[in-house]
């Protein structure tokens, strides 16, 4: 009897030690403000189904994220004016997404956010890797973006599967007047996130690769190790529903080649949570 | 490793050749009387140099260890030459507009921050932009802000009468002194485009031209600009006209293949040569990397043409000597 005792208390000791080393992990999403006054949505993480059945989009196979930030609005002109960066977007307007956005000057705005906080900054601005264990902003993941469009939901809508309610949610080529509009004016996804359909279709870190699903890592994807495009995810105000929903993959070459921007590709930011 | 960075450049050297293949060696460049700056990187930094139109008598005119020459315009008597000079690394380097004379001597700061420069024809006169953020350097070429114009004789410089232009690169004066054409992108209403700037006036107008960069032939009447990064058209122009580049008259001059680039076109003093940039996939920008890019020339009237350097030191920006 003793001997059991003996053990119960060790097993209750170490349990306990083991417990109060650990970080507890928030697991619910909320709502924070940075330090330079900028919106952000914290997201638990967690496992989700990414992918579907349709072609490019398949295999759906399971992911394991880590917690991290993302921006609850399309970074916006504003934004880039109170950095002093230049803004390139065709569509002027302080309260609309920056667009014209080639990859290299969106991960160069991650940076100067980053330093503009006093935090790390993420991107190598010699070779543009990311280095994922700074603290400071970043593009999200293909998986951080997807998991973030779903907001917790499964398939193609985060809405459910009537298409004719997307009007409601997306800025896109049924219902735009041929432009981007103000960021947030359509109702956000369960996450509380605006625009991650249409509006502008959103760079996300991922180097392109169309069968990149069926080998992906299941915990914290971070995108083939080389490759020419970037993925782009969530549609644009220019493109019809089969681009505008939580899964459709598409990429673009115009990391770098001012003469190849286009006025529908913008971005979000992330950063990973402490 | 010796091995392999020996394996690496010949391999790059093969498939810029074999890009070319087909074109070497067609133009009797011993022909051409006429010199040529460009911008090359050498030894970690980029310098002017000094070439002739057949790739011999290459000289570094400007040879600064710590600060980086590029982007030279020769006037039009061909005595001087303006160029930008790039000072520190990364978000704090700075660019600079410098006037020199021919031979790297001379130097005289034409504006801090001036950017995207051209003579005007009769040599008086150097129109430029300026770099739009202060706050940390951008190698874009779109990043500017305003036009303005320096007075080689009283040392002044005015801004253009439309203060609201912004977002020009790659600037042109017509040969008749009455233009300035420009790329622009992301400004003022335009998404990217081509356009004409009134010297003398704040009109501006779309020149009809898909692409960037158009540069004027020495007598005014045509244009040469690129389409895509592969791409170089033709076409006459007439800036007096409601659509100055019809459509009818526009024409693919030159293509190359998907992975190779051409760029920064420059007609000869006498308009029969275009000199260009080449090479593989790479930063077209002032100042961006261009591993592999040489220096071409190609003949107007029979489209074809060859390199002339060959030590893909990242050689871009040519510009004719008159």
């Amino acid at each position: 009897m003793k001997k059991i005792l003996t053990a119960a208390v060790i097993s209750v000791i170490i349990a306990c030690v083991m417990s109060c080393g650990k970080k507890t992990t928030d697991t619910t999403v909320k709502n924070i403000t940075t330090k330079s006054g900028i919106e952000m949505v914290y997201l638990p993480g967690g496992e989700f189904t990414m992918g579907s059945k349709n072609p490019g989009e398949s295999p759906s196979h399971n992911v394991k994220l880590s917690p991290f930030y993302i921006d609850k609005y399309e970074v916006t002109q504003g934004m880039y004016k109170k950095l002093e960066l230049p803004n390139p977007s065709h569509f002027k307007d302080e309260k609309k997404p920056a667009e014209m956005v080639a990859w290299i000057n969106a991960a160069i705005y991650c940076n100067e956010r980053s330093i503009e906080e006093g935090l790390t900054p993420c991107y190598d601005e010699k070779t543009w890797e990311c280095n994922f264990d700074a603290n400071g902003y970043r593009l999200p993941t293909e998986a951080e973006w997807e998991y973030a469009a779903k907001g917790g939901t499964e398939g193609e809508y985060f809405f459910g599967p009537d298409s004719r309610k997307l009007k409601n949610y997306a800025i896109f080529s049924k219902n735009s007047s041929g432009k981007t509009e103000k960021t947030g004016s359509r109702k956000p996804n369960p996450f509380g996130l605006y625009d991650m359909y249409g509006n502008v279709a959103e760079w996300c870190n991922d180097f392109y690769s169309a069968d990149y699903y069926a080998k992906s890592p299941s915990d914290d994807p971070a995108g083939p190790e080389q490759g020419k495009e970037r993925v782009i995810r969530g549609g644009s105000w220019n493109d019809s529903e089969e681009l505008v929903n939580s899964t459709a993959r598409s990429m673009d070459g115009s990391v770098n080649d001012a003469c190849i921007l286009r006025d529908t590709i913008g971005f979000r930011c992330v950063r990973r949570a402490e | 490793m010796k091995k392999v960075i020996t394996g690496a450049i010949l391999a790059l050297f093969i498939a810029v050749f074999t890009a070319s293949a087909e074109q070497y060696n067609v133009i009797d460049l011993k022909s051409i009387n006429y010199r040529l700056l460009y911008e090359s990187y050498t030894n970690g930094n980029w310098d002017i140099f000094i070439i002739k139109a057949d790739g011999s008598g290459k000289k570094n005119i400007t040879e600064t260890k710590n600060l980086h020459e590029m982007y030279p315009k020769v006037s039009p008597d061909g005595k001087k030459f303006a160029c930008v000079i790039d000072k520190g690394e990364g978000r704090s380097r700075k660019r600079d507009l410098y006037m020199f004379d021919l031979d790297g001597s001379g130097k005289k700061l034409i504006s801090e921050h001036g950017r995207q420069h051209c003579w005007s024809p009769d040599g008086r006169y150097i129109a430029f932009v300026k770099s739009e953020s202060t706050r940390r350097f951008s190698f874009e070429s779109w990043s500017t802000k305003g036009l303005f114009i320096y007075d080689t004789v009283t040392g002044e410089t005015r801004q253009h009468p439309n203060e609201k232009l912004e977002h020009l690169y790659n600037i042109c004066w017509s040969p008749d002194g009455k233009y300035i054409t420009a790329t622009v992108l992301g400004g003022m209403g335009y998404r990217h485009t081509n356009i004409g700037i009134d010297v003398n006036g704040t009109r501006y107008f779309r020149l009809n031209v898909i692409g960037c960069r158009p540069e004027f032939s020495p007598d005014g009447k045509m244009i040469g600009w690129g389409r895509s990064d592969r791409e170089f058209k033709l076409a006459k122009i007439n800036m007096s006209k409601r659509v100055p580049v019809p459509d009818r008259d526009q024409k693919s001059f030159l293509h190359v293949r998907k992975g190779y680039e051409v760029y920064h076109l420059d007609w000869s003093p006498d308009g029969k040569y275009l000199a260009f940039s080449f090479g593989p996939d790479g930063e077209q920008n002032v100042g961006g990397t261009a591993k592999g890019w040489n220096l071409c020339i190609a003949e107007v009237a029979t489209g074809k043409w060859q390199m002339i350097t060959f030590d893909g030191n990242q050689n871009k920006e040519p510009d004719w000597i008159p």
